[in-house]
């Protein structure tokens, strides 16, 4: 699966016995034809390497080295620009973290307008970042707990009555903002700029029946997957998980809020040129619709489609019909807003 | 030395210092200046600076323009808190109760103790939720049972972080009092008892206060350690559980707000100071080391620290001498085993849940496993990012036990010789990284490093999980310096042999099974930490801990407990080889 | 058993031990032994180490539960009471002193467990600190202390709550000679005055010597001789009982008519010991002090004058007999030592010698 033998070799790594060792553990020089990138890990690393990185080795005869980026690389990308030490040439990052970063002015242009798909979504390609997949927050619910159906709107998790039953929310102010707002009836289109006092209202009424508030991703799959909640807003790839691991669960993609995933290039990189060649490379429907056989991640170039099984379609962000649910989530607003919701938010929690 | 010539000392101040022991801690020292003095106050730096680099106290300002963060400082000192109490609340009676062991059953018990050491934060955190969730073991054989009609939620609250912090905290109270307990000149009880105090009274008046600068030492680890926690109370706690070390990371590593990161650093260094002075002030630091001082009276606050626990003592007394009246001398004999034993259950059961998952044919972490398969082993084993990441862990690992014995045992040598207002001041410095939570070095480290260009090295690793385990290293090199008969290596230098040679031919070789315990507790600092490993190995080196973090955060299957599993048999057998190696002694 | 009914029948036993016994598996620590101490005596419980002496104490302290027998305390069976109801006091070795408590809180220790009010308390507390001269230190920790002043603490602290008896084991063990000798005088006068019954174990024969009225020798876990110090000096049961104590001649051979054959003679006997007949193993046991120098000839014992070691107030000479068997004489001070190499003899007075079995 994923080719790391070019890392600090194995031989070295044994050689420790002193102090002696320490010099021989700094990092050798990488060789020259081979690029770095940092994909997300996990099941990411598989499913992009079939996508890309060895069809990108075959056609190029540049080896792609593969390394499991930072859960929040932000502060990685910051400090390798700042020091001059790359340790990668390709990173991916949400826009939410392309934004926080381009602000700063730690990205490279990415060049791609000259090969830019057409059939590339709105949003889905800026001139410091290539979109490469699609993931969604969506409700998901226990179908064993609802036998004669569960709820399909935001409003319906906030309607307690007619929905009883144990509800998780994510502990933290995006998606979560959002999601009271809709259950307030805000129409999903009208979101941005959030009212953020009515958000807190709205949250209010639900906070009492809220059993847990998760943190991470697989916690949330755990919860739903074990039962421990029967209602939970959750990402789309690990509320798949649970079901692929055979939990009675549906994906109500109603309302869901749709994030873009994607490759930047950090300013100063060394291999800028094999970069822009590999992001280029990205961008292709064939070979997005390669990662979806694996990730239940929608490609942002949705002429993929052509080449992806109805059945595999149906459970991905970016099909068309579960496309045309959901609204994207807007990292402007919340870039300037960050700090002081999440603080506020915190405090509400606490309160 | 070299450290010393380096700096261009003069040769009479080489000559003069080359004549003290002090210059055993040199290497130690610098090394602590280097990579934990420097980062810890540049972050400090940090915080007073505005995102261009200008000094600003805005960081504060924001801090302290809303009450949510001391809000947050508040909740975590109550959780850190209620952990030592019950940590020291459970773990006195199981220290009381393994110093009555023969040492040769005593040692597995402590095995036994030490279980939860074996594995990983992250996993036994996991394996809690599968045990406490509203369809968990416990709630399932309780339904079974008839004893309850309905789940109870025992997760997602103060009482599930209580469960999963005790568990991790316990061994660590446990291992901290046990030698100054040990030590505890056992005719003292005797003489009490002669005296006409009853076995309860005993304890209470004479060996619990013999006992107190190991249950204070206890209590100040535990409670420093659990300031920084922050995986367990965010997976098994409430929304009214979030801890400070949460919001730091979410700051550096979401936010980008280092200067506010750095801010709300500061203020968790300065609380856990704060603690540490109070608790200098009322039971004398060099208490940590084992056994060493008993309080002095006389200082006021002391005074009071000492009739606060003369009353618990005299209360907990009069209780537990109602008790065993009650009891019975026959039952009484039993009341102790009968805590201790289930205690030790409690320590042990997320081991014993999570490893038999590894062998799952599910692919997901259920228990009792559905059925039986190696595959998640042979993927595993199969793979390289997880091959690799045992290896670099090992081998980190071993540099770290290298580096922080050698320097640890040279400024314990140094300390021990010396002693006096210079070993005094030695002694805080070694003690340091344990006063500050483990999130602030690591990011210190990770500030430091990025401009070193160690991010992503292995030796980037080693260097801050050194600094992580040097106060272990040099509180049990400490010890062991205690009961050295220093006249061995006057008769050494008598017969010829110059310092270094009295130091590698003598001290070091009858030392040898506290250097041995040292390195293995640096050893098993490193291969089970994860705080440095997220901020340092920059996702390119990547140790065991890390690898199952990142594993953890976008998938959750028993991936997780077959590495438990390796780990947990290769954590066995190094304990295995020292405990043979000190019975060959 | 006879003189355990006798004593009983007195009255006089404060403490009987009665074939109290204690093995670890296999080993026996100590045999069934029976003891009788009587009201306000200092018996001494002697011997080297490992004869079981400390055992004893402790099974009588209720430290250790013995395998067998039984223990009265004034007629009463104490023997499965616990320790701290036993009222009996105990002087450890090490003293014991709690080291978080100061002088007088450790003094105090037992009337605070006997629930004494605070007034009572702190009276008795400062008569004990008086009886051992300590009233100064009441306030100090243990360790500022000296060790004989640590040991007068733990004296006082034993003595302050009258135990009806006070068991004391190697009280004395680690101080400097004089120093203990000057304890030893205390123990005897705070004896005289508390009138206590004291049980006090000790391998030093010559402190021994010094307190007791009476002694119990042991050896090799079991009661080797009990009797007054003047009993067990002059006449001793075993070699092992006059070699322990004091300085001993030791001439071996078997027992004839009347009379003891040895390598170095035969010599009448005034007393054949009950049991031993013609043949069996004996020997003579002679001490120093009743042996004189006599010309070399008819009646005498010839030796070789091999040592003189000057002790002051006396010399004593090493003789070497002809079958190699070291001899030992006190000459007084002023008497003129033989020269090394010398040959002379040696006498005794009739009723000077004892006959042991061997």
């Amino acid at each position: 699966m994923t080719n790391r033998q070019q890392q600090p070799s194995r031989r070295q790594m044994l050689a420790v016995g002193g102090a002696a060792a320490l010099i021989g553990m700094v990092r050798p020089a990488r060789a020259g034809r081979q690029l770095t990138v940092a994909d997300p890990g996990g099941p990411y690393s598989p499913g992009y390497r079939k996508a890309f990185y060895d069809p990108f080795e075959q056609e190029t005869g540049i080896r792609i080295v593969d390394v499991a980026r930072e859960a929040y690389p932000t502060a990685q990308f910051k400090a390798m620009v700042q020091t001059g030490s790359y340790i990668w040439d390709v990173c991916t990052l949400t826009n939410f973290d392309r934004d926080i970063l381009a602000a700063q002015e730690l990205l490279a242009p990415i060049d791609l307008a000259a090969t830019g798909d057409p059939g590339l979504m709105p949003g889905g390609v800026t001139p410091l970042w290539l979109g490469v997949d699609v993931y969604a927050t969506v409700l998901a619910y226990r179908t064993d707990h609802f036998p004669a159906g569960g709820p399909q709107s935001w409003a319906d998790v906030w309607d307690v009555a007619r929905f009883p039953g144990r509800r998780a929310l994510h502990k933290s102010p995006i998606d979560t903002l959002e999601q009271a707002l809709m259950a307030d009836g805000v129409p999903a289109p009208q979101l941005y700029p959030l009212d953020v006092d009515r958000a807190f209202r709205s949250l209010d009424r639900i906070k009492p029946h809220v059993d847990v508030w998760w943190t991470g991703g697989a916690q949330s799959t755990q919860l739903l997957q074990s039962g421990e909640v029967d209602l939970c807003a959750m990402w789309n790839a690990r509320a798949q998980a649970a079901i692929d691991g055979g939990a009675p669960a549906r994906i109500v993609w109603h309302q869901g809020l749709y994030d873009i995933e994607g490759w930047a290039i950090p300013k100063g990189c060394p291999h800028i040129d094999m970069a822009r060649q590999f992001v280029a490379f990205c961008a292709a429907a064939k070979r997005q619709a390669r990662f979806t056989g694996k990730l239940s991640y929608g490609p942002t170039n949705l002429r993929a489609y052509a080449d992806i099984p109805p059945a595999r379609a149906a459970i991905l962000p970016t099909a068309p019909a579960n496309l045309a649910e959901m609204a994207g989530a807007n990292g402007d607003w919340w870039r300037t807003h960050r700090a002081a919701v999440t603080e506020r938010f915190n405090s509400w929690l606490l309160g | 030395m070299t450290v010393l010539a380096a700096t261009g000392a003069g040769r009479g101040l080489r000559r003069r210092l080359s004549r003290t022991p002090l210059w055993g801690a040199a290497p130690g020292v610098a090394f602590l200046a280097v990579f934990f003095l420097f980062p810890v106050l540049r972050l400090l730096l940090l915080s007073v600076q505005d995102a261009d680099g200008g000094f600003s106290l805005g960081a504060y300002a924001r801090a302290f323009s809303t009450t949510v963060y001391l809000h947050v400082l508040a909740i975590t000192f109550a959780i850190a808190a209620e952990t030592t109490l019950i940590s020291l609340l459970a773990g006195l009676p199981l220290a009381y109760w393994l110093t009555h062991l023969p040492p040769r059953r005593r040692g597995p018990v402590l095995l036994l103790v030490m279980l939860p050491f074996w594995t990983s934060a992250l996993v036994k955190t996991f394996a809690w939720l599968i045990i406490l969730g509203r369809n968990g073991v416990l709630n399932r054989l309780l339904l079974a049972a008839g004893l309850i009609d309905h789940p109870l939620g025992l997760l997602h609250g103060r009482g599930g972080v209580m469960v999963g912090m005790v568990q991790a905290m316990l061994p660590l109270a446990v291992l901290t009092m046990l030698p100054v307990m040990l030590a505890i000149d056992r005719r003292l009880n005797d003489a009490a008892r002669t005296l006409g105090a009853s076995s309860v009274q005993a304890f209470w008046r004479v060996f619990f206060h013999l006992a107190l600068p190991g249950l204070a030492a206890a209590g100040l680890l535990v409670f420093i350690s659990a300031l920084g926690y922050f995986i367990t109370p965010a997976l098994l706690g409430g929304p009214h559980d979030t801890m400070l070390a949460q919001l730091i990371i979410t700051e550096v590593q979401e936010m980008m707000d280092w200067n506010f990161g750095g801010a709300l650093a500061v203020l968790m260094v300065a609380a856990a100071l704060l603690t540490c002075w109070l608790y200098e002030r009322a039971f004398g630091i060099a208490s940590v080391a084992g056994g060493a001082a008993l309080p002095d009276p006389r200082r006021p606050l002391r005074r009071l620290g000492l009739v606060l626990l003369g009353v618990t003592a005299d209360a907990l007394s009069a209780a537990g001498g109602g008790i065993a009246a009650r009891l019975g001398p026959r039952l009484s004999g039993w009341a102790l085993p009968a805590f201790c034993l289930p205690v030790l259950a409690f320590l042990s059961v997320p081991t014993m849940v999570m490893l038999p998952m590894g062998f799952t044919s599910s692919s997901f972490l259920d228990f009792p496993p559905p059925g039986f398969g190696l595959s998640w082993f042979r993927m595993v084993l199969a793979s390289p990012l997880w091959r690799d990441a045992l290896l670099r862990s090992l081998a980190v690992a071993a540099a770290t036990g290298i580096v922080a014995t050698v320097t640890g045992a040279l400024a314990a040598y140094a300390v021990a010789r010396q002693g006096g207002r210079w070993g005094g001041a030695l002694f805080a410095l070694f003690l340091a990284p344990l006063a500050i939570p483990r999130i602030v070095v690591a990011f210190g480290l990770f500030t430091l490093f990025a401009r070193l260009h160690l991010v992503g090295t292995s030796a980037g690793l080693a260097i801050g999980h050194a600094v992580l385990a040097l106060p272990m290293v040099f509180v049990t090199v400490l010890a062991t310096f205690k009961g050295y008969d220093w006249h061995l290596d006057q008769a050494a230098a008598t017969l010829g042999a110059d310092r270094r040679r009295v130091l590698v031919l003598i001290t070091a070789p009858l030392v040898r099974s506290g250097l041995a315990a040292a390195f293995l507790f640096a050893f098993i600092t490193s291969f089970d930490e994860l705080t440095v490993a997220i901020f340092v190995s920059g996702g390119i080196v990547t140790t065991l801990p890390r690898q199952m973090w990142d594993d953890m955060i976008l998938q959750l299957n028993p991936t997780l407990a077959a590495v438990s599993a390796i780990v947990f048999v290769i954590v066995a057998a190094a304990l295995l080889v020292a405990e043979l190696l000190r019975r060959a002694e | 058993m006879d003189g355990s009914t006798k004593a009983q029948a007195a009255g006089t036993a404060k403490l009987v031990t009665r074939g109290v016994a204690k093995s670890y598996g296999p080993v026996a620590a100590l045999q069934p032994t029976d003891l009788h101490v009587g009201a306000g005596e200092l018996m001494t419980v002697l011997g080297p180490s490992g004869s079981g002496k400390t055992t004893l104490l402790q099974i009588i302290a209720g430290l250790v539960e013995p395998t067998a027998g039984r223990i009265l305390i004034d007629g009463n069976d104490h023997t499965h009471t616990p320790v701290h109801r036993r009222d009996i006091g105990v002087v450890f070795q090490s003293y014991a002193l709690f080291p978080h408590l100061t002088v007088a809180e450790n003094i105090g220790f037992p009337l605070r467990m006997r629930g004494l009010p605070a007034a009572e308390l702190a009276r008795r507390v400062r008569a004990a600190l008086a009886m051992v001269q300590l009233g100064h230190l009441a306030d100090r920790p243990p360790r500022a202390l000296s060790g004989g002043q640590q040991q007068r603490v733990a004296l006082a602290r034993c003595f302050v709550y009258q135990p009806s008896i006070i068991l004391m084991d190697e009280p004395l063990g680690a101080l400097d000679r004089k120093l203990r000798e000057h304890m030893q005088v205390e123990i005897k006068h705070l004896h005289r005055e508390s009138g206590a019954t004291i049980l006090y174990v000790t391998h030093d024969q010559e402190e021994a010597l010094a307190i007791s009225d009476r002694i119990c020798l042991m050896n090799q876990a079991r009661v080797e001789q009990i009797g007054s110090p003047r009993q067990i000096y002059e006449a001793p049961a075993s070699i092992f009982a006059a070699e322990f104590i004091g300085i001993s001649n030791v001439l071996r051979g078997r027992v004839g008519s009347r009379t003891l054959r040895t390598p170095d003679g035969e010599f009448a006997l005034p007393a054949v010991p009950g049991g031993l007949t013609s043949g069996a193993p004996a020997a003579l046991v002679v001490r120093p002090e009743n042996v004189q120098l006599a010309d070399s000839g008819h009646g005498a014992l010839a030796g070789e004058v091999v040592e003189h070691v000057y002790a002051g107030s006396e010399t004593r000479l090493l003789l070497r007999l002809a079958s190699g068997t070291v001899f030992t004489l006190r000459l007084p001070a002023g008497v003129p030592a033989p020269a090394i190499g010398a040959a002379v003899g040696v006498r005794w007075p009739d009723g000077a010698a004892v006959c042991v079995p061997a």
